[in-house]
This record gives C-alpha cells, sequence and structure tokens, in this order.
C-alpha cells in the first residue's frame, strides 16, 4: 500500500510538471519577409487617376526595361495598416491607374529591373473625403518638396511650390479645386480655378492665395508641370483643406 | 501518508506557472517600407486570462547565418492569451537593414503567477478604431495610467486613459468576507475565494460606450464633459443582450459584451459578479471599506473638483471618473457617481449561502461564485457602491443593493457599471 501510494504521488507530480509549462516556447514564422529599414521620404501622387512612372524613382531614371510598382497602403500610422498592389500596376513607361479610394491612403511608387528593386521610393499621401486638420501655426516641408498650402483663412498669404519632381518641365499651374459646398455638405460638380501660372525655372514659386471671398467648403489644391512640348510632366493633389468661418485660423496640408 | 500527499498537491500550487499552452500562427509584416517598424502577429493558445507572459522577438537571414535580437518595442513586450501583436522597431535597432529574407521568431516566457502577484499589472484595451472597428488591440503593462488631474475638466474629459483607452487592473487570488454588517468587521455573511481576474480602473465612460455601440444614452450629455463621465441610463439588453446568466453565458449579438469579446478576443469578458466587486472594492481589507463618512450624500466625497458634484443647478449628476479617491489597489470611483451594475442577480443571504453549499462550521471560503440567475427569489441585478444620490451609507463595501427596474428592463440614469475580464468559468 505505501508503495501504491508513493507511486501516485509521483504521478501527480509528474503530471504537474509537464503542465507547468514553465519553460520558454519559441515560434517561427511560416514565411520570410523583405525589411527595409532606410528611410526614404518623397511624394508625388496624382488626382483621381493615378499617373506612375518608373523614371520618377531616383535611381531608376532612364533604365531599360524598369518597370513602375505601384501599391496602395490602406490605414498608414496605425497597427492596422495594409498595403496591397494596385490592380494594373506594373508598366514599362507611365502609365494612368483608376483609384478612387477611401480614407487616407499612402501609395508607394517603386520601379524594379527583372523582378529586383533599382533606385528609391517615391511616396505619396492622398486623403479622400478626409479634412485636413487644422494647426495653430504654418510651416513649410523643405524635405519634401511636397506642395505646401500656408493659408490665411481670411488674409492674403502665398502658396510656396518647388516642380523639381517634373522632369523637363518648364512650367507649371496651380489650381484650386472646389470639392464641394459647406453649406449643405452635398458634393457638387467639381469647380476648378487656375490660381497662377508660372513659365520656366527657377523651380521655387509663389502664388499670391487669397481666401477671402471664397464661400465655406472643402477645397483641394493641384499643382501641375508641363514640357516645352506643353505635355504633362507631373501633378501633385493636395489633401482636401476646409474653409472655415473661424477669423485668424492657420493650417498646413502636408 | 496525509502529510505527504498535503506537500504534493502544495508544491503544485506554489509553482504557480502556467498551464501548457502554445504558440502558433506567427507572422511577420513590416508596417511601412519607410519607418521600419514590423508587425509580429502570433496566438498563444492553452493558457487562463490569469497568465502573463513575456514575449522577446529575434530573426535570422542569409539562410540563417545571421542573427538579429530585438531590442526596441513600441510597447511593454507583456501579452496574454489569444491573438496577439507585439510591433518591433526594426529602424531603431537596425537602422539600415535591408534583406528579402527575414525570418522572424517569438519566444514566449510564462510569468510565475508568484512574480505577477507581487506587482501591478494592468489590461489596455484600444477602442480608438471606433463602432465600426473588427478589433480592439490588448495590451498589457506594468505601470499605471498616467491620468489628467480633475481639475482641468475639459482636458480630463479629453484624456484619452478615460476615454480611447479602457483600463482595467488585475486583481490576484483573494479570500474575503462577503457581505455583513458595519459592526461585523472581518466575518461578513460568509467567507468567498477568487481566482485571478481583471477589473475596470474607472466606470465606463460615455466615450468607451460610444466607440462600440455609437450612442450617447446618458442623461447627463452635456457635450464638453460627457466623454468622461459614466455610462448610465442603460439596460441589462444593451450591456449582454438577455437576463438569463449564468444559464446562458453566451451574450446576445448586438450587446456591448457580445461586441467587446468578439473584437478582443476575451471571451469572459463582462461585468464582474457581485463577488468580484466586493473583493475588488474592500481592496484587501477584512473590514468593509466606505466612504469617508456616513451621513451626507455620495457626492459630497468627491475629492476632486468633479464638474458635477451633486449641488443645486444644471449640472447635478456624475462626476468625470476619477473625480472620487482611488482605492488601496487605485480602482477610483468604487463608491458614488453612478451605482454599478453586477454580472448576477441579487438574492438575500440566505438564498446565497444555500445556492453555494455554505457550511457555516468549516467556513470553509466559496470558490468564484458567479451569483444566482434571475429567478422567483432573485428578481434584479445586484447593483453595488451607491451614486451621486445615494446617501453615503450605501458608499461601502459590504452594501448590498439591486436595481428593482432591471425585471422590465427600465434604465436609471443613476446606474452603470466597470468591466471585468474573469478566468474561465466551470
Amino acid at each position: 500500500m505505501p508503495r501504491l501510494c508513493f507511486t501516485f504521488v509521483a504521478a501527480l507530480c509528474a503530471t504537474a510538471i509537464s503542465a507547468l509549462a514553465d519553460e520558454p516556447v519559441t515560434a517561427w514564422a511560416a514565411e520570410a519577409i523583405a525589411v527595409d529599414a532606410a528611410e526614404e521620404l518623397h511624394v508625388a501622387v496624382g488626382t483621381a487617376t493615378l499617373r506612375c512612372n518608373p523614371d520618377w524613382c531616383t535611381g531608376g531614371t532612364n533604365v531599360s526595361g524598369a518597370v513602375a510598382v505601384l501599391k496602395v497602403v490602406s490605414d498608414p500610422g496605425s497597427a492596422q495598416a495594409t498595403t496591397s498592389a494596385v490592380p494594373l500596376s506594373v508598366s514599362t513607361g507611365e502609365f494612368n491607374v483608376p483609384y478612387s479610394g477611401t480614407g487616407y491612403l499612402r501609395f508607394i511608387l517603386s520601379a524594379e529591373k527583372e523582378g529586383a528593386a533599382i533606385g528609391s521610393l517615391v511616396l505619396g499621401d492622398v486623403s479622400f473625403g478626409i479634412k485636413s486638420a487644422f494647426t495653430a501655426s504654418a510651416a513649410y516641408d523643405g524635405r519634401t518638396n511636397a506642395l505646401q498650402e500656408i493659408a490665411n483663412a481670411w488674409g492674403a498669404t502665398t502658396l510656396r511650390y518647388d516642380f523639381l519632381w517634373g522632369e523637363n518641365a518648364t512650367s507649371a499651374t496651380v489650381s484650386r479645386i472646389c470639392v464641394r459646398h459647406a453649406k449643405n455638405g452635398d458634393l457638387i460638380d467639381v469647380t476648378t480655378n487656375q490660381l497662377n501660372s508660372v513659365d520656366s525655372p527657377p523651380m521655387l514659386g509663389e502664388v499670391p492665395h487669397s481666401m477671402q471671398n471664397l464661400p465655406w467648403g472643402e477645397y483641394r489644391l493641384l499643382l501641375r508641370e508641363f514640357t516645352a512640348d506643353g505635355s504633362l510632366a507631373f501633378e501633385q493633389l493636395s489633401p482636401e483643406y476646409s474653409l472655415p468661418h473661424v477669423f485668424g485660423t492657420y493650417m498646413i496640408i502636408r | 501518508m496525509k502529510r505527504l500527499l498535503a506537500i504534493a498537491f502544495s508544491s503544485m500550487a506554489l509553482a504557480g506557472f502556467a498551464d501548457a499552452f502554445t504558440v502558433t500562427d506567427v507572422s511577420a509584416r513590416q508596417r511601412w517600407p519607410w519607418n521600419g517598424l514590423v508587425d509580429v502577429d502570433f496566438t498563444i493558445a492553452g493558457a487562463s486570462v490569469a497568465d502573463l507572459f513575456k514575449v522577446e522577438v529575434e530573426a535570422a537571414y542569409d539562410g540563417g547565418t545571421k542573427k538579429l535580437y530585438a531590442r526596441t518595442y513600441l510597447e511593454e513586450p507583456l501579452r496574454g492569451p489569444g491573438f496577439n501583436r507585439i510591433t518591433w522597431d526594426l529602424a531603431a535597432d537596425y537602422p539600415e537593414l535591408k534583406v528579402d529574407d527575414l525570418q522572424v521568431a517569438v519566444t514566449v516566457t510564462p510569468l510565475s503567477r508568484a512574480s505577477l502577484d507581487a506587482q501591478n499589472v494592468y489590461m489596455v484595451i484600444d477602442l480608438s478604431s471606433g463602432p465600426n472597428s473588427t478589433r480592439y488591440p490588448v495590451r498589457y503593462t506594468t505601470t499605471a495610467p498616467t491620468l489628467v488631474p480633475t481639475n482641468d475638466l475639459v482636458a480630463c474629459a479629453a484624456d484619452p486613459n478615460r476615454t480611447t483607452k479602457l483600463w482595467l487592473k488585475r486583481v490576484k487570488a483573494n479570500t474575503f468576507p462577503f457581505g455583513g454588517t458595519n459592526s461585523n468587521s472581518g466575518e461578513g455573511d460568509f467567507k468567498v475565494s477568487l481566482s485571478p481576474y481583471y477589473i475596470g480602473v474607472f466606470e465606463l465612460t460615455q466615450k468607451q460606450w460610444a466607440l462600440v455601440m455609437d450612442t450617447w444614452p446618458s442623461v447627463f450629455s452635456n457635450d464638453i464633459y460627457r466623454a468622461a463621465r459614466p455610462v448610465s441610463n442603460i439596460n441589462n439588453d444593451e450591456i449582454i443582450g438577455h437576463n438569463n446568466w449564468p444559464e446562458n453565458r453566451v451574450m446576445a449579438d448586438g450587446s456591448y459584451v457580445a461586441k467587446m469579446r468578439a473584437r478582443t478576443g476575451l471571451a469572459t469578458f463582462s461585468l464582474p459578479t457581485e463577488a468580484q466587486w466586493e473583493c475588488a472594492s474592500r481592496a484587501g481589507s477584512a473590514v468593509t471599506t466606505q466612504i469617508s463618512k456616513s451621513t451626507g450624500r455620495c457626492a459630497d466625497y468627491v475629492s476632486t473638483s468633479g464638474v458635477n458634484t451633486y449641488n443645486e443647478g444644471p449640472e447635478v449628476g456624475t462626476a468625470l471618473v476619477g473625480s472620487y479617491n482611488a482605492n488601496a489597489w487605485g480602482l477610483y470611483d468604487m463608491f458614488g457617481n453612478v451605482m454599478e451594475m453586477c454580472l448576477d442577480a441579487h438574492d438575500t443571504v440566505d438564498n446565497l449561502k444555500t445556492l453555494y453549499g455554505w457550511n457555516a462550521e468549516t467556513r470553509e471560503p466559496i470558490q468564484d461564485p458567479i451569483g444566482p440567475g434571475v429567478n422567483a427569489t432573485a428578481r434584479y441585478h445586484a447593483t453595488r457602491g451607491g451614486s451621486y444620490g445615494n446617501s453615503a451609507g450605501f458608499c461601502a463595501s459590504h452594501r448590498r443593493d439591486y436595481n428593482s427596474r432591471s425585471e422590465t428592463g427600465t434604465k436609471r440614469a443613476s446606474i452603470g457599471f466597470r468591466v471585468a475580464v474573469s478566468p474561465e468559468w466551470n
């Protein structure tokens, strides 16, 4: 009987030890991933039709056989971010991709040759139907040379831009697009007012930009750059911004 | 022989590590190519809510010949059972790394329950993705929430730790006297032992309700402050979706608890039972704890300048959560603000003793009671803690009350709840 009891106790202990499982457990992912920790910041996006060209990727310019690959990141900046390829996203030359997204999206343009990445990434942020946030101060992002809008909502100021991105561009236009009236919130036909046009470099330009007589609404700014023969070299659309009934509010759109 | 058996059993109990567990479904993905954050997803199966794990990430490339070890994470690398994500700041640890064949692994080490009991452990549920979200991330930390003080009411009302983040605190296994009176210090009506569980640091706020349900049902709806005021004016149908606990432990689709369970993966997310509420309220004290005095109203004892102390005027009613003192375990507003609804129904002490099989001679504690359901004698849901409108006598840990309108589903402006995550019910 004592032996039986000892066996029972030993069995209990053995059961306990195997069930406690206090040892670390290591598990590996089934699939390897590609990572790139180096930061690359550029901006180049189109309007509702995305325009892409492998030449826009620095280092990918004039590489015979280079193709452009366009991907879109949904909900960037959050843990729910997902990256997916845009349909018809590979081309050996400049191409247009119809795209009507929702929310805040980030686009990644890369150039590849024979499956290997070449050059640097081109990234662009676009918001569809999201108002940009207001801020107490205005700023200019010189790193990205992105289209910047620095506007006193009720005073004249300037819009600064740089058409670094347009290869061989010799002229540019800046337009303001009224996306919708704020009066009733309904979409209306898009109206575009050209603010200014600039001929020939220097690349950095400034456009007087008064918003004093505009109605409430949501607006976007569009920069287009053209080559000498008049063909479009580059275009960039800002996120939406609101024109509110608040005196002295400054805003920035990145 | 009995002694030997006792030693064997006590050794098992003292060891106190997690149950056998597995780690599965590991996958990794760089969040954005330009900032170097890598999300590593994995699932811990076979563990209990009472368990917690330290997580480490490593990686290899060049066919496994070169190794990397993560040192920088976005959040404290503690995780619990179920689906998990840990985010490795690859760019911080290896800023120039660019490889095409990175194999990523997680190593999960269970923390002993003794070590967990010796420190403050919090569960944080991120609700910021809102009512259309399919997943609310859950993380764990040993650092208490940093709170905006209630003397800045507007900033306090926007405090993310009171609005978009739902904080729960781990309560270690505990034995305490249940119920009783002010005078029978240390005795209670009977003794209860509870397994470890988590309970809300605050009463659930209106914003935390709205981020899940997309409604603002509370009577106290001043939109400057409402986000951080406790939700109230809700009934059992909206919270768990039926009136048949504990026979039916599946909460009805569309209810607050059902949505939270689906979006967090926490299968036992719910309200605290009456016993869990009282244990948290006593905070380790055998003697009943209560608001400082036994006269006046609960709301007379708001410790800070909460917006809605019980004064005359348009702002009568609830205060921003955290306006009443925290107890010894760091749980706020256990007394006052809103009366807190519990998961189980209220019944008489004698009926509870019969239900639980209380032995008055041995006085063995009742283990993890889940309460009676609504029945002929227990018609209403238990409530605890007193509200802004009650007399101070309601604001005591032993004091048992009930919502006399719960049977009809009628709502009260003074009744809300806090949340809990329980061990698996048997």
